[in-house]
């Protein structure tokens, strides 16, 4: 598309019973798995803007015992025998669980049995000795779709936009099964990074399911996500729940410099500009300076932050019952 | 005040001196100690005399009772004080730390004694307990038993008491037949699975059912309801698989663990949970695979939940 040019007794019995409550619930634990599950989306003729809402499983979980830049300055981050074989992580990232970049998927470089060589320093992410990391592995188009998505082979494609801008599109080759780039090389394990928004142009309206893959697990924690500088970002929140959300509910408002970052919301089909959103630091305001936290936003789909300076941005999470 | 201090002095004079006595352990012309299937037991088993800190007119139905190892290692008080080892033989070939040991377990054999025993610390006359293991790193015992008798008790100062499985031995846990003692096999437990996983009386964060001390996101009750190693990442016995239409959800159950719940549940908006109809679609000695077919709709959402519960 080029189309893609956006601005942006009974009394004593109740008492003993009571007791016996007591003792069970004092001397019982429960515990819960990770959560998996699919949902669909609508995907209408034309182009349209999504989000995975989904993440693969957590492979690793740990505190780091030391946080040191390597010789070329990168985060080497060191664990107590976590049980890793070297080389292990080719297409994975650690997620600090605090600290300033909590929730930021930093890409592994390398591994050993007991080290993550990170993609950042330990100064500019804020990492330190202690904190707590997550290892998973990154989404990929084979791992998001692995049977096509129900996409027209070799015509409806899924678009990304790498950190300077530009766009590459994706299609499904039916004959073997793989995903390829215009130029017919294969792109299975083409990542797409925690909230990044992709565009899906389709040739006829889809139901899509997503979670058919290994990208079937549900993330629970805040996720950060990287808003690069003059250049159209196209991110969404993590949330696989609901038809419909508000523009608020992604989180990203207290992120957004007041009065400058803007939010561009699309057209599913057309992906025209709907509506530039500002914040106020608090709140959204739209053209009108009148309050629009609340406008509506199909679930699952993605909308355009324009920012002057690159920054990380949180995404609400969702909400889980015990 | 001056009456009571010379209570105390008496009461200081009146504590013996300690003196050292002995226990001979022997099988001779009595039952030999074998596993719960009567098979005789390997050289090289770990053999713990002494008594258990409980109240002498319970302490038997107590004992008898409790299956948990852990609980079981807290009341223990070896036979010998001082030396690391005191009261713990194990049955090889030689002297062990105060147990001298024969090859076992020959019938018939002397198979050990504990000398140095301190009248102090363990008074003339106090029961004793036999406490066997079907292994010599008790970590790693599937299988124990605990055995006394009335002639079985702690030695009168440099005296010498023998211990022979020929007595009239009361198996409380465990089997009295007439030419064996038979162990049993360990209760299969939460707190019996720490044992093996983390080590006779481990304590600590890491040994909690909430722990996850390999990073791989499974708490300890659910690394114990699915047979999983503690230590090192598990892939997870519960997998989605979802197609254009509808998806399944496929998971472990454990046929044999009485503690723990597994139950599957399932939710559309992640805050109202419900537990997943589910059938076996297939199942051996300690497990079933059970199998959730998700409801018609455009979302579902599945995990497991491991509840402990009182057997």
């Amino acid at each position: 598309m080029n189309a893609f040019t956006f601005a942006v007794s009974r009394l004593r019995i109740a008492s003993l019973v009571g007791v016996a409550s007591f003792l069970m619930a004092t001397s019982s634990h429960a515990a819960t798995s990770g959560i998996v599950g699919f949902y669909q989306v609508p995907v209408p003729v034309g182009n349209s803007a999504w989000v995975c809402g989904l993440v693969t499983k957590d492979v690793y979980q740990g505190a780091a015992v030391t946080v040191t830049a390597d010789v070329d300055g990168k985060a080497l981050v060191t664990f107590d025998a976590p049980g890793w074989t070297a080389g292990e992580f080719t297409l994975h990232y650690a997620e600090p669980a605090s600290g300033t970049c909590a929730g930021l998927a930093i890409d592994i470089l390398s591994n050993t049995t007991t080290t993550l060589k990170l993609d950042t320093t330990p100064a500019a992410a804020g990492l330190t000795n202690g904190m707590v990391f997550t290892v998973r592995k990154h989404t990929t188009i084979a791992g998001l779709l692995p049977d096509g998505g129900g996409f027209l082979p070799f015509t409806d494609s899924l678009s990304l936009f790498a950190s300077n801008g530009t766009q590459q599109s994706y299609f499904f080759n039916s004959i073997n099964s793989t995903w390829i780039s215009a130029l017919g090389a294969n792109s299975n394990n083409v990542i797409i990074r925690p909230g990044q928004g992709m565009v899906l142009q389709v040739t006829n309206a889809l139901t899509l399911t997503l979670g058919k893959g290994e990208v079937c697990h549900v993330k629970t924690t805040p996720t950060k996500i990287k808003a690069n500088a003059s250049v159209p970002n196209l991110i969404g929140a993590l949330n696989p729940l609901g038809t419909t959300t508000t523009l608020s509910a992604l989180g990203i408002t207290g992120s957004l410099e007041a009065f400058n970052d803007s939010i561009v919301v699309l057209d599913p089909g057309s992906l025209a500009q709907t509506g530039t959103y500002l914040s106020t630091g608090s709140n959204l305001i739209n053209g009108l300076g009148q309050n629009a936290n609340n406008t509506s936003l199909p679930a699952g789909a993605s909308v355009v932050i324009n920012v002057d300076t690159a920054k990380n941005m949180a995404l609400t999470p969702v909400t889980v019952s015990p | 005040m001056k009456g009571f201090s010379l209570l105390l002095c008496l009461a200081a004079l009146a504590v013996p001196m300690a003196q050292a006595g002995t226990v001979t352990l022997t099988s001779a012309g009595g039952r030999q100690f074998t596993d719960s299937k009567g098979k005789a037991l390997l050289a090289g088993c770990t053999i713990r005399v002494g008594t258990f800190n409980l109240p002498e007119a319970t302490r038997d139905q107590t004992l008898s009772t409790t299956t948990d190892l852990n609980q079981l290692k807290s009341w223990f008080k070896p036979l010998a004080e001082g030396a690391t080892g005191s009261g713990t033989a194990q049955q090889v070939a030689g002297s062990g730390n105060l147990l001298r040991t024969n090859d076992f377990p020959a019938a018939g054999e002397v198979f050990g004694t504990v000398s140095e025993i301190n009248a102090a610390y363990m008074p003339t006359g106090t029961k004793l307990y036999v406490w066997v293991f079907d292994a010599s790193d008790i970590q790693q015992a599937t299988q124990s038993g605990i055995f006394t008798a009335s002639t079985w008790t702690a030695p009168p100062s440099l005296g010498t008491t023998p211990i022979a499985t020929s007595a009239a031995v009361q198996a409380l846990q465990g089997e009295t037949l007439t030419t064996q003692l038979r162990l049993a096999p360990v209760a299969a437990s939460y707190s019996n699975w720490t044992w093996k996983k983390f080590g006779p009386g481990a304590t600590g964060a890491g040994v909690g059912f909430s722990a996850d001390t390999d990073g791989d996101g499974l708490q300890n009750l659910a690394e114990y309801a699915w047979g999983l190693n503690p230590a090192s990442r598990d892939a997870s016995p519960a997998s989605l698989a979802a197609n254009g239409t509808g998806a399944t959800f496929t998971f472990k159950s454990p046929r044999a663990l009485p503690d723990v719940e597994v139950i599957a549940e399932c939710s559309a908006d992640l805050k109202t949970w419900d537990p997943a109809p589910s059938t076996v679609i297939a199942s051996d000695a300690s497990y079933e695979t059970r199998q959730c077919v998700a409801p018609a709709g455009s979302r579902c959402f599945y995990r497991v939940r491991f509840q402990s519960v009182t057997p």
